[in-house]
């Protein structure tokens, strides 16, 4: 038997979950910007019908619709998608950040303007070679000095200022592990509330949300993946180490020094990222630059020797004095190539000369000179210049490559987030018309009621009440 | 495929992006007239300009010094000239004096202006070009010779060298080097003994050597006479082929210019036609993302 109260519940049941719908709507066109954010539905259906025994069938003789009910509330995900777009945006991050370290290393080197080393080392070479012009010119000795001075400054500076960038990778370095750390006791955090509210029944959307997040800037940083397990965890590595599980975190430790190396606290395994921006960072720290100032060291090293042995065979300009070295033999690297004392400030000890006794012979300086055309560099096959020009090549090759890297997992990345977006994403249109949907169902199930009221006016105030 | 008014902002802000780096791009290529700015622009193209640009300071340097050689060799040639017609004219008096008409006096004067020119062939052996005395071989700071009277007798008769046969050598060409100076030790000791001794000779009246004297002193002259001539055109072919290798340095400079302008420079035309085709996209851009921006959605007609 049907009772008419039921009616007044299906229509309050119905007024109920459109204005669960209308919520869930304002949700999602509240959150149509929110990063990360993926839209929600509520998904109604109709209730459990009711049974009613009849004359003729008296088991299931037939259900009578009890209405509809939110069952929950939705959210719309592609969680395949995650994996492989974290993994090109990782990748996109690691060339990127290379890319940047790289820009600073070619701003400093400044290779193509007049300050150029090149510049300096031709400057140099011409030196010698208008010193064999005139040796006994002290002006034209003493400009020698000041070119020798000048392309030992330029080593020093340039090698100095890499250092200095490299030292400004280590805090980059140091402050991403930091925020890993950070990140990772966010979602230890995260994981044991989405497993509660899991075990309660309900759906921790918002909090889901908010832990994809965290783990999408984790594979920024590091290029870490996560696996969601059946209750809801987490389960998060680097490099096929743990980093979260369930509400447990694997924090990273680093040395102290200039140079710190990362390494797993708890069994003190090394951390090395193959993705993300650290793997740029430390790419950029430990590879690129250090291969740089290699060069640079090359370079000041082959150049006090070759210099040197020239030199010392040479007179200066006293006819007698010879054995002198021009530039300090101590000073081998990039960062302490200078003039030796031997004739800094002393532009007539310069040896120009090859004989003794010969205040015009400049044929040192020319073998000097000469220097320039040598095959010293990289094995004996390549001059000064064309040594420090390849190198200069291959890092504008570097940042090309990192560039084109980065822009193109950049895109993959972005057409994999456009493809998610199109499923996931608030489109406001949709919502505005779902929004009507709900709002017109809400105002029929308000009408029903009046129906039922009017309904139950009959029955109670109009009914058997004949001769009244 | 669903769309969403993030994509649709997302989009726009990236293509505006997008388009204001290429104006960008292009503005720094106008604005610099250069093709490339950093390594990173164009690896190859910045490793050819780096080797020109060396290759022309070199070039430089090379041509200075070509430069310098050859105003030192015309100083030698100069001078050289001037000791053949020195030369020239000691035999020449040498030869009057022979002259069986001539008297003790007559011989006298002839020796006395033998004499002159010997002052005169000193002060040619000591030019000085720059600072630097081009016959003093490795020793260009002191005068390299000096005449003295040696037993104080009134005369010079002493040649005195300070200087050497030094070879100084120049770097014109990568890996050429040509001789800069003509050995004048020896030559300018011999022609000056040679005159001492004709003046000496023709001093000897009386002497029933004195014609034998004056004409070895004559065969003495004739040999430094054409020693003289010998390092004028050695001299002459040296100085020849300085200019040579000088206007190739300046042609090949002229050459690598170009090249290096052909590598680095912005072809102006065509930049600025791609700069003003990449504003109008830009704008077109600006217009198009203006409208995804800010398009009606369905909020707006719902009353």
């Amino acid at each position: 038997m049907s009772n008419i109260l039921y009616g007044l519940n299906i229509a309050l049941k119905a007024m109920l979950s459109q204005q669960i719908a209308i919520q869930v709507t304002e949700h999602n066109v509240a959150n149509a910007t929110t990063p990360g954010y993926r839209r929600q539905e509520a998904m109604m259906s109709a209730d459990l019908p009711h049974i009613f025994p009849s004359l003729r069938a008296n088991v299931v003789p037939g259900q009578l619709g009890m209405g509809v009910v939110v069952n929950r509330i939705r959210q719309y995900n592609l969680e395949f998608f995650d994996d492989r777009y974290r993994r090109a945006l990782s990748e996109s991050k690691g060339w990127q950040m290379q890319a940047d370290v790289l820009r600073q290393v070619e701003a400093t080197l400044a290779e193509t303007s007049e300050d150029g080393l090149i510049a300096k080392l031709d400057a140099f070479w011409s030196g010698w070679q208008a010193l064999s012009n005139d040796p006994t010119n002290l002006a034209v000795r003493a400009d020698m000095l000041e070119r020798g001075a000048a392309l030992a400054k330029a080593i020093n500076w340039r090698a100095q200022s890499l250092v200095r960038i490299q030292q400004d990778q280590n805090s980059l370095i140091l402050q991403r592990v930091n925020e890993i750390n950070t990140l990772a006791s966010k979602i230890a955090a995260l994981n044991v509330e989405i497993v509660a509210v899991k075990s309660a029944g309900s759906a921790p959307n918002d909090l889901m949300d908010q832990r994809d997040q965290l783990i999408t800037r984790l594979a920024e940083l590091s290029g870490a993946t996560a696996a969601i397990q059946e209750n809801g965890e987490a389960l998060v590595s680097i490099g096929g180490h743990a980093l979260v599980i369930g509400a447990t975190t694997f924090k990273l430790a680093t040395t102290s020094g200039n140079l710190s190396t990362i390494y797993w606290e708890a069994d003190s395994v090394a951390f090395n990222p193959t993705r993300g921006e650290l793997a740029g960072l430390l790419q950029a720290r430990d590879v690129i630059i250090p291969r740089i100032l290699n060069s640079l060291d090359a370079l000041a090293q082959n150049l006090v020797s070759q210099v040197n042995t020239l030199h010392a065979s040479g007179y200066a300009l006293d006819g007698s004095t010879t054995g002198l070295n021009f530039f300090d033999p101590t000073g081998t690297t990039a960062l302490s190539i200078q003039l030796s004392s031997d004739v800094a400030n002393q532009p007539q000890r310069i040896a120009a000369a090859q004989q003794n006794n010969a205040p015009a012979d400049g044929n040192n300086a020319v073998a000097l000179a000469s220097l320039r055309e040598s095959l010293v560099m990289n094995g004996a096959t390549e001059t000064f210049n064309q040594y420090y020009t390849r190198q200069i090549t291959e890092m504008g090759i570097d940042i090309q490559r990192a560039n084109a890297f980065a822009q193109d997992r950049l895109d993959v990345a972005k057409s994999l987030d456009a493809l998610k977006e199109a499923v996931v994403g608030v489109n406001l249109d949709e919502e505005a018309a779902n929004l009507i949907k709900y709002q017109r169902a809400f105002q029929a199930a308000t009408r029903l009621v009046t129906v039922m009221d009017e309904m139950l006016d009959k029955i109670i105030n109009g009914m058997g009440v004949v001769g009244r | 495929m669903r769309i969403t008014q993030r994509m649709m902002t997302e989009r726009a802000i990236e293509y505006m992006d997008e388009n204001l780096k290429r104006l960008y791009q292009l503005q720094e290529k106008v604005s610099s007239g250069k093709e490339f700015l950093r390594p990173s622009d164009n690896p190859s193209g910045v490793n050819s300009a780096l080797n020109l640009r060396s290759v022309l300071k070199m070039n430089n340097a090379y041509l200075d010094s070509a430069a310098t050689t050859e105003s030192w060799m015309s100083a030698t040639d100069y001078a050289l000239i001037q000791t053949t017609q020195l030369a020239t004219r000691a035999m020449n008096l040498t030869r009057q004096g022979m002259s069986d008409t001539l008297g003790a006096e007559q011989r006298n004067t002839l020796a006395a202006e033998l004499d002159m020119v010997l002052q005169q062939v000193l002060s040619v052996a000591n030019t000085s070009h720059q600072g630097n005395y081009i016959f003093g071989g490795f020793q260009t700071l002191n005068p390299p010779f000096a005449l003295t009277d040696s037993n104080s007798d009134g005369t010079l008769d002493t040649v005195v060298r300070s200087g050497d046969s030094g070879t100084i050598n120049r770097l014109i060409s990568p890996n050429l080097t040509v001789v800069q100076n003509v050995n004048g030790y020896d030559l300018f000791n011999d022609l000056m003994v040679a005159i001492m001794n004709a003046r000496d000779a023709l001093r000897n009246n009386g002497d029933p050597n004195q014609m034998n004297d004056l004409q070895s002193a004559i065969a003495a002259l004739e040999t430094q006479i054409n020693n003289a001539n010998e390092a004028l055109t050695t001299n002459g072919a040296r100085q020849r082929e300085v200019r040579l290798i000088k206007d190739r340095l300046e042609k090949s400079q002229i050459e690598l210019k170009s090249l290096l302008s052909q590598k680095e420079d912005v072809n102006m035309t065509e930049a600025i036609s791609y700069l003003q085709h990449q504003q109008t996209v830009y704008q077109t851009v600006l217009e198009v993302g203006k409208r995804a921006i800010s398009a009606l959605s369905l909020f707006d007609l719902l009353g």
